[in-house]
Order: C-alpha cells, then sequence, then structure tokens
C-alpha cells in the first residue's frame, strides 16, 4: 500500500487544486467577519455571498471526487483514505 | 532504487510562478544579528495602515503589470512580529479587496513571514497564526548550536538569543510540519557549521537551507575551514545514513558544473520580478536595494504606490544574466553552477552603481562547497550504492595512464615496448592537483594488480572512473568500466554497469554477436573500433549496427534500458561533444608528461604539452584547434555524438581541425542507425528511452555546406 499512486492528468490536479485552495481561502475570509469592525464596514450581504460561494465551491469539490472515483476505479476505499498530492500529481493514500 | 532525499532541491510553491511582493513592515528589531545586511535599523519605518491599503489595492487592480496566477505576500523586517497586528490588518484588506475584486490571487495566495522567533508564542502572533494556517508559511531563523547561534544572533546588550528561540521551535514544529530554518554562515560560524547542521536535524529540522554570505567577509583560510567541516559532515552523513530522509541546501546535485546556455542566459536570483514595498510606498527589486541594506550606493527605486512601477526602472531587470554580469574567469568556470551571487550586493559593490557586474568574494568558499560535494557524491556511490540524480560535475577529465600497456580505448594500439609504470610520485601529485583544480580522474589500469591496488589507495576519496582489464578481475567492482575485447567478453560471468569493447576490422562481420554478448551483462557498450579509414567497410558496419538496433529494441520492449554508444547517444544525450581530448581532455602518460591524447604519446613521445606541474597552472588550458566548437567543418554539423579525433583527421587529411570525409560517413551512418532504432520505437509507443527526435537524412558531407564552401572549391566539383 505504500506505493499506492493514481497519477491524475494535469487539467484533474489544476481543477481540484483550485476548488481547494478556494475553499481554504473562502473559510480564512470567513474568519476575518468575526472581527466586528470589518463586519460594519462591509455588508452583511457580502457574508452571505462568502458562505454561499463555500457551499457551492464545497459541492464542486465533491463532484470532482465523485468523478474521479469513478474515472479511476477507486470505489473500495473510502474518500478520506485518498488526497491528491499536488506536487506529484497523483492521488495516494494517507498514512494511517 | 533507493529513495533518498539529500541533494534535492526545496520546491517552491506553484514551481516558484507565484508573484513575491514582499512588505518590510518595520525596519525596527529586537536582535542585532552580526551578519545582518540590514545596516540601519531604525524605529521610525513602521508601515502606516494607509500605506498597506494602497499598496494592496495598487496590485490587485493592475492585472495587466501583475499576471502572475498566485501571490506571495511576504512580510518582513526588521522583525516583523513586532507589528503582527499590522500585518494581520493588512492581509485581511488583502483577503477582501481580492474577493470584491473578484481577483484571482484570492484564491492563489501565501503568507509568509521570515522571523527570528522571539514572539513566536505570543498570544497574538498565536491568534493570527490559528485565523490564517491553512495559506501561512514561517520561517524561524535559528543557526544551529547554541554556540553558534550565539556568536551571532545576539540581542543589542551582546546577550545570545538561543534559549528564548529555541523554547518555541516545538510549537511552531507543530504548527508547520516540515518547517525548514535557513542557516547563513559568516566567517565567525565556520568552525561551527557541522555541528550546527546536525543539531538542527536533532531538533527535527529535516531539510536545512543554508548558505555563506555573498559579502566580502572572507579571510584567508576561510576556505580549508569550510571544506574541513563540510567534508566530516558528509561523513557524518555516510555513516549514520542520514542522505535518505535528511537533508541540507549545502549538499547539492546541481551544483558543480559548467554552465549550460539555459544558464548563461538567466540571473542567479529573482530579483526584478519580486517587489519590495517600504514604508513610504516606494517599490524596489527586493530588499536588498533598500536603503537599509546598501552601504556605497543609493537605494534603487522602481516605482511607488501613487504611480505605479516605473517601466523603465525595471528594464535593466529584463536584460540581466549571467553572461553580461560575470567575467571571462566565471563564464569558462568547469563549476560554475550552484555559484550564486546577490545583484543588490553586486549593484552596492560596483564601481559606479551598475547591475551588470558581479561582486565574486564567494569564489574561493564555492570551491570549498563543490570539492566537498565530489567527495560525499563519492562516497555515496562507491559505498553505499547511492544512484545520483545528476551528472558528473566538472568537464575536465585526466586520463591517468599506470602503465605503457594501460587499457587503450579509442583507435589506436597500446604497445608495451618500453614497458615504463607511472612513479607513485607523480601518481599522488596527480590526485592532489586533480582535486584541487576540479579535474576528475580517469585511470588506465594496466594488467599490473598491485599497481592498480596502489593506484586506488591513492585516490581513495575523489571523484574518479576506473578503466580495468578485464582479467584485474580481483580489483575491480561492478561500478568500474571494463576493457573486453572479441574473446574476453566470453568469459564474463557477473552483471556490471559498463565496458568498452574492442573490435578489430577484421572482425567487423561478427560484430553485433559481440555487442550482443556484451549487453547480457552490461547496461553501457561503447564499442571501441579499430579501423583503417582507407579499408573500413562502412556498408558491412552499417549492416552490422542495423542487427544491434534490432537487439536493443527487444530490451527496450521490455522496460530494459541498455546503451551502446554509437546507437543510443544520440538519443540520449543532449550535449554535443566529441572525445574532447586535446581541450578539456588529457593524458597522464606513464613518462609523467601530459598529452592531447594517448595515441600522441605512442606515436611521438617529445609531442608532450607540459609536464605535470602544468596541471595546477593555466599552461593546462587546452587548445582551440582540438575543440569541436572551433572547427570549421564540425561547428555546422548537427550531429551529437560523434566521435570526430582529431589524431585521425591529422593522419587523414593533414590538418587536425579538418575531420576526412569517411569519419564524417560513419558518424551519419550510426545516426541513421539510431533514427532506425527511434522509429522502432516510436511504432511501438516506447516513449521513455529518448530525449530527442531523430530523423534519418541522406549522407552529406558537411564540407560542401555553403558555410564551409571557400572560393578554392569552386573550379571543381568536390564530390565524395
Ligand atoms: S566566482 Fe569563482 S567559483 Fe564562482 S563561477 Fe566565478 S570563478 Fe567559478
Ligand atoms: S560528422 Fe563530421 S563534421 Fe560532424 S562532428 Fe563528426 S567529424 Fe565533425
Amino acid at each position: 500500500m505504500k506505493n499506492f499512486k493514481i497519477k491524475l492528468l494535469k487539467e484533474e490536479v489544476d481543477e481540484i487544486e483550485l476548488y481547494f485552495e478556494r475553499m481554504n481561502s473562502l473559510k480564512d475570509l470567513v474568519l476575518v467577519f468575526e472581527s466586528d469592525e470589518v463586519f460594519i464596514r462591509n455588508s452583511s450581504m457580502m457574508y452571505e455571498k462568502i458562505v454561499k460561494d463555500l457551499t457551492d465551491t464545497r459541492t464542486k469539490f465533491q463532484l470532482w471526487w465523485t468523478k474521479i472515483i469513478d474515472k479511476y476505479n477507486l470505489q473500495e476505499y473510502n474518500q478520506d483514505q485518498l488526497f491528491v498530492d499536488f506536487l506529484d500529481r497523483a492521488i495516494k493514500l494517507h498514512v494511517q | 532504487m533507493e529513495e533518498y532525499i539529500m541533494g534535492n532541491q526545496l520546491e517552491p510553491w506553484k514551481g516558484g510562478i507565484a508573484q513575491t511582493i514582499t512588505f518590510v513592515i518595520t525596519q525596527d528589531c529586537n536582535l542585532r544579528c552580526k551578519y545582518c545586511y540590514m545596516t540601519d535599523k531604525n524605529k521610525n519605518s513602521v508601515m502606516s495602515m494607509e500605506i498597506g491599503e494602497k499598496a494592496i489595492d495598487y496590485f490587485l487592480t493592475n492585472s495587466d503589470v501583475f499576471i502572475s496566477d498566485a501571490v506571495i505576500l511576504e512580510f518582513i523586517g526588521g522583525e516583523p512580529l513586532l507589528e503582527i497586528d499590522l500585518i494581520d490588518r493588512i492581509t485581511d484588506y488583502f483577503k477582501l479587496r481580492a474577493y470584491q475584486l473578484n481577483h484571482k490571487w484570492f484564491t492563489m495566495y501565501r503568507i509568509s513571514i521570515s522571523t527570528n522567533g522571539l514572539l513566536y508564542s505570543t498570544e497574538k502572533v498565536q491568534k493570527f497564526i490559528k485565523k490564517n494556517l491553512k495559506k501561512l508559511s514561517i520561517g524561524i531563523s535559528i543557526d544551529g548550536t547554541k554556540e553558534k547561534n550565539d556568536t551571532q544572533r545576539v540581542y543589542p546588550d551582546g546577550r545570545g538569543s538561543y534559549d528564548d528561540v529555541v523554547k518555541n521551535i516545538e510549537l511552531w514544529q507543530s504548527q508547520f510540519p516540515g518547517a525548514s530554518t535557513k542557516v547563513t554562515i559568516g566567517h565567525d560560524d565556520l568552525p561551527y557549521v557541522k555541528e550546527s547542521i546536525i543539531h538542527l536535524w536533532n531538533l527535527g529540522l529535516r531539510e536545512i537551507p543554508a548558505n555563506v554570505v555573498f559579502e566580502d567577509v572572507w579571510k584567508e583560510g576561510d576556505d580549508i575551514i569550510f571544506y574541513n567541516q563540510l567534508k566530516e559532515l558528509a561523513d557524518y552523513i555516510v555513516d549514520n545514513d542520514m542522505w535518505k530522509d535528511y537533508n541540507t541546501s549545502l549538499f547539492s546535485q546541481g551544483i558543480g558544473a559548467p554552465l549550460n546556455e539555459e544558464e548563461l542566459n538567466k540571473n542567479s536570483c529573482g530579483t526584478g520580478s519580486m517587489i519590495a514595498v517600504d514604508a513610504k510606498g516606494n517599490f524596489y527589486p527586493c530588499v536588498r536595494f533598500m536603503d537599509y541594506s546598501l552601504n556605497r550606493q543609493q537605494s534603487y527605486i522602481t516605482g511607488n504606490i501613487e504611480d505605479g512601477i516605473n517601466r523603465d526602472k525595471v528594464r535593466p531587470f529584463y536584460v540581466l544574466t549571467t553572461k553580461n554580469q560575470s567575467d571571462n574567469e566565471c563564464l569558462t568556470c568547469s563549476i560554475a553552477s550552484g555559484c550564486q551571487w546577490c545583484t543588490g550586493y553586486n549593484y552596492d559593490q560596483s564601481e559606479n552603481g551598475t547591475l551588470f557586474s558581479r561582486d565574486k568574494s564567494i569564489c574561493k568558499m564555492h570551491k570549498a562547497r563543490v570539492k566537498a560535494n565530489n567527495y560525499l557524491w563519492y562516497r555515496l556511490t562507491r559505498e553505499r550504492g547511492v544512484k545520483l540524480k545528476r551528472n558528473r560535475g566538472s568537464d575536465k577529465y585526466l586520463f591517468i595512464m599506470l602503465a605503457d600497456n594501460s587499457v587503450s580505448f579509442c583507435n589506436y594500439e597500446a604497445s608495451a615496448e618500453n614497458n615504463i609504470s607511472l612513479a607513485e610520485e607523480y601518481l599522488t601529485q596527480a590526485a592532489k592537483d586533480c582535486f584541487e583544480n576540479f579535474i576528475t580522474p580517469v585511470i588506465l589500469h594496466s594488467n599490473n594488480k598491485t599497481l592498480s591496488v596502489r593506484a586506488n589507495e591513492i585516490f581513495k576519496g575523489l571523484d574518479y572512473i576506473n578503466i580495468y582489464t578485464h582479467d584485474n578481475i580481483d580489483v575491480y567492482s561492478d561500478k568500474d568500466i571494463i576493457y573486453h575485447d572479441s574473446s574476453t567478453i566470453y568469459t564474463e560471468t557477473t552483471p556490471k554497469v559498463c565496458c568498452i569493447l574492442k573490435v578489430d576490422e577484421s572482425e567487423l562481420q561478427n560484430l553485433s554477436n559481440y555487442v550482443s554478448k556484451a549487453l547480457e551483462f552490461f547496461d553501457r557498450v561503447n564499442i571501441n573500433l579499430i579501423y583503417n579509414l582507407q579499408t573500413f567497410d562502412i556498408n558491412l558496419y552499417q549492416r552490422q549496427l542495423h542487427e544491434i538496433a534490432d537487439r536493443l529494441f527487444e530490451y527496450y520492449k521490455n522496460g530494459n534500458v541498455k546503451q551502446v554508444n554509437a546507437i543510443t547517444d544520440e538519443l540520449l544525450g543532449v550535449n554535443r561533444r566529441n572525445c574532447n581530448f586535446g581541450y578539456k581532455n588529457f593524458v597522464l602518460a606513464p613518462n609523467g608528461k601530459i598529452y592531447s591524447c594517448p595515441a600522441m604519446y605512442y606515436d611521438k613521445k617529445e609531442s608532450y604539452l607540459t609536464d605535470l606541474k602544468g596541471l595546477a597552472t593555466n599552461s593546462f588550458l587546452g587548445s582551440q584547434k582540438f575543440n569541436l566548437y572551433n572547427n570549421a567543418v564540425c561547428k555546422q554539423c548537427n550531429i551529437l555524438h560523434c566521435n570526430w579525433c582529431f589524431y585521425l583527421s591529422k593522419q587523414s587529411t593533414g590538418e587536425f581541425s579538418v575531420p576526412s570525409s569517411k569519419q564524417c560517413q560513419i558518424a551519419q551512418i550510426e545516426k541513421g542507425v539510431t533514427a532506425y532504432l527511434f522509429n522502432l520505437l516510436q511504432e511501438n509507443d516506447i516513449k521513455d528511452f529518448y530525449m530527442n527526435k531523430i530523423e534519418n537524412t541522406e549522407f552529406e558531407d558537411p564540407i560542401l555546406s555553403r558555410k564551409t564552401y571557400s572560393t578554392s572549391l569552386m573550379n571543381f566539383s568536390y564530390k565524395v
């Protein structure tokens, strides 16, 4: 299992990296709103937009995994066991 | 192959293409490190929030100027964590504005902070870390052991800072697994290099970037101390198997070779494409161009937050290359790769404030580092069987003939008529001079085992190559090159890396049989044909090569990479070179003299170039007439692998630098067979075994090319 590695296409890695990074950016942006000053200066509408954006990005992230698990026949694994190594452009198994 | 990380380069985020924007948030610091390039620390230059916001607005609203898909917001000082509130507000502002503007950097950004670590565990800093953890990297500087750290990294009152930093390391590592610390080495630190790196590894930091400072701080003998420290560190690495899981950039597989064309056309650092902003809102190519880092020149301002980038001021950076900053010594230096410089320091040290110059204070320290690297890689390959990820460093070789009947590896016959052996004093001197002058020794052994054993004792620890006669069997290992002929190859029994296979013209009809036999045991076979240009049967040679190509194809089909010089070098090689004898490669003959090539020694003993002392001086420099790129015919030819031999040229055309037509024909026939193998691989969708695409072309004598054509040939047709 140590050598488990599924090579991905560049486009596939670019896509998931984008969702992954965007989710993290949005989560960090939500934290910015914990400061009252920021909340007052920027309307609550913006906050709602960020939360919706986060939900949408999560959905895209999830769809990507469903598509990829299907494509590479990875159904025997739990998705939590798998991760994408962006540098190596490959799916690998988390070390237990 | 066993995996290891020693010598690997640290991979920057997004492959290094992200735009770095450095905010010099304060020029104040709570330490006074002795090597710090920031010569003018002060409390008055703290960036205001207004300047920070304006800078962010400028960068986010000028996407036509800043085209990278990703950005790194870097915060440095002084000590940036003194202003953690400000960093927090500026980064929050960036996130909000980038989101509002739907800017691509909102998704792809990183925050990077370089700190001395004293304030790391404070509540405010910890709060900031937790808020930004997913996009944040923090580098803490420690210079190794307490003793080393406290010689350099001191408080204003002179006290060392080690204890106060090291208590934060555990927390830092838990928050940033894989974090590394950058070690800077100045004159005073030299005696502690080895123990410092080991100490940091023991603290759990597996990858340690480390470098000597670029500044002119080095004293007589510092290079020797540095070399000895690195050599001891290399011994520690090998003896404790540290190369597998630990790394320091002091050892790198990419250093110590001549620069290739791509490297010559690049600058050594990213200055110019990075941008630094100071508290006044001025832009600089990097912090080393700011007043506080400069001693002799004015600051180099490339714009400001109000007027934006001044494109004329950044123009020089677009054309800044190694070529136009370096002198001839550096451009032709055999070990130049990895020898770095700081463009800001070059600028400061230059006579008249120009970027097009290069300070070479680091020269002797780089040389010491390369020597130690050669030592480490030599030990790892020889003693631990580590497969290197680099080609051999230096491009100069000294072939050392141990005796008159040493192996002959080219188109000449060794003659033992005088039966001289190389005196031990010459061997010892050659080992020392090769080491000092970055020349790789290649020992040409004879059947004299005692001599071979002694030579190995003398060269032990150097990065050198052995070519052995096949019956020197107790002395060689499977890493050495073995010399065989058409009969001894059938006595071979064990797998090895490389052999030279001598085949006489009279045996040409069996060439493919001999090579096939050799391929059973060797990964690489160098065919060494002994032939006469007049009588050589080129068509028979071509047929034999085709058979060998078919054999190679069978190996490749089974995923087995085998090489035969005449066929696969054109497929796998990227650089064009011939044997390089007389230019970069030389021979130390048994009489203690240096010759351009072994054939010259056997042919005319008095034709030597210099005696052994010449090795250590410039008189060793090769003659341009033996340089492939300087020879009027060959320089316009596109064959990469040709074994152009100036000795044969002289015999046939009367000129060293004009090859005979037959030589060119042989090279082109070989290339034709390479094309045949290439097509076989392509047709069968086997892609992993070639770097070059090879096309088969009709033989065309390069002498007929327009560039060579001179009026003297106008009156008759030169037909081959
Ligand atoms: S500074 Fe010295 S070591 Fe570096 S490239 Fe120049 S000559 Fe070579
Ligand atoms: S094929 Fe002829 S011209 Fe080309 S490199 Fe060889 S000897 Fe020179």
